[in-house]
């Protein structure tokens, strides 16, 4: 079925078309979400929330609409609402204890290592300002493009172009050491 | 080639990064937040409906009401389950005769 359809489904409360969006979706919801606020345990009950308002209001979307868009844009506001009502610095998963969907074969120093340089990383793109992180998070850690990236966060192709290359800026200055 | 520095750039930052699993109750979970969303309410019948029912109760009482005097033939079913202030029907209205009937009286 595609995105169209599968929403049409939700509308009309088909329990299969909810699974499915859920089987291709959950995924990659939880995972921008754990982009933004660096702990699992809130990006999967920001994920839920994203499939709960999808459940209530399914979006009117045409044949050539992406439903990843829209469920992207509900995730990142969430998340830059969830960022704003806690402190610049929310609780973050260590890195060592995450269960990874690819663990990595590194000696434990390297591992060290890199675990300290994956946190330091981590504290620069928190400490982003929200306009800046969104567009960094969806194009250089999900690898949309920028027209989609203006798409799911509202703005300009421009301004996603604008706002990038001053996170780039402002991580190259932070990160340097690292680099 | 050498890497760009945007490219280490966006190295160190999918390092930092890695994909996460789902937790394997997410759907369950879920599942259960489904389940205690409120039922729709019974208001929630769209609209043009309510208005269809409500214009044809508002019509077909003004014509009931104005048709006894111009045809009555054409009430008679409408007027069928008009009662008097004791519960009886019109003795020319069909629960009236259906009374008559049931309780052996002559029409």
């Amino acid at each position: 079925m595609n995105d169209f359809d599968l929403v049409a489904g939700i509308s009309r409360r088909e329990p299969e078309a909810f699974h499915e969006v859920m089987e291709r979706y959950a995924g990659p919801v939880v995972n921008l979400a754990y982009r933004f606020l660096g702990n699992r345990a809130d990006a999967e009950e920001i994920s839920q929330e994203t499939f709960l308002r999808l459940y209530q209001t399914p979006p009117r979307l045409d044949p050539s609409s992406k439903l990843f868009t829209w469920l992207y844009r509900v995730a990142v506001n969430l998340c830059m609402d969830r960022l704003r009502k806690q402190s610049r610095t929310p609780p973050m998963d260590s890195l060592e204890d995450l269960p990874v969907a690819s663990p990595s074969s590194r000696s434990p120093r390297e591992t060290a290592a890199g675990t300290e340089t994956a946190a330091a990383v981590r504290r620069a793109v928190a400490s982003l300002p929200d306009d800046l992180r969104a567009p960094l998070v969806l194009s250089a850690l999900e690898d949309l493009p920028h027209a989609e990236i203006a798409n799911i966060l509202e703005i300009s192709p421009k301004a996603v172009e604008r706002r990038l290359s001053r996170a780039r800026a402002l991580l190259k200055t932070r990160l340097q050491p690292y680099l | 080639m050498a890497n760009s520095p945007q490219d280490s750039l966006d190295k160190l930052l999918k390092g930092a990064y890695p994909a996460v699993e789902v937790s394997q109750d997410f759907k369950l979970r879920l599942w259960r937040k489904l389940m205690d969303q409120p039922v729709e309410a019974l208001w929630k019948v769209p609209a043009p409906a309510v208005a269809a029912a409500l214009l044809l109760g508002i019509v077909g009482g003004i014509w009931t009401w104005q048709g006894d005097a111009k045809n009555p033939a054409l009430v008679q079913v409408a007027r069928a389950e008009r009662l008097d202030l004791f519960g009886n029907a019109p003795h020319d209205s069909l629960t009236g005769a259906v009374l008559r009937r049931m309780e052996g009286e002559n029409a």
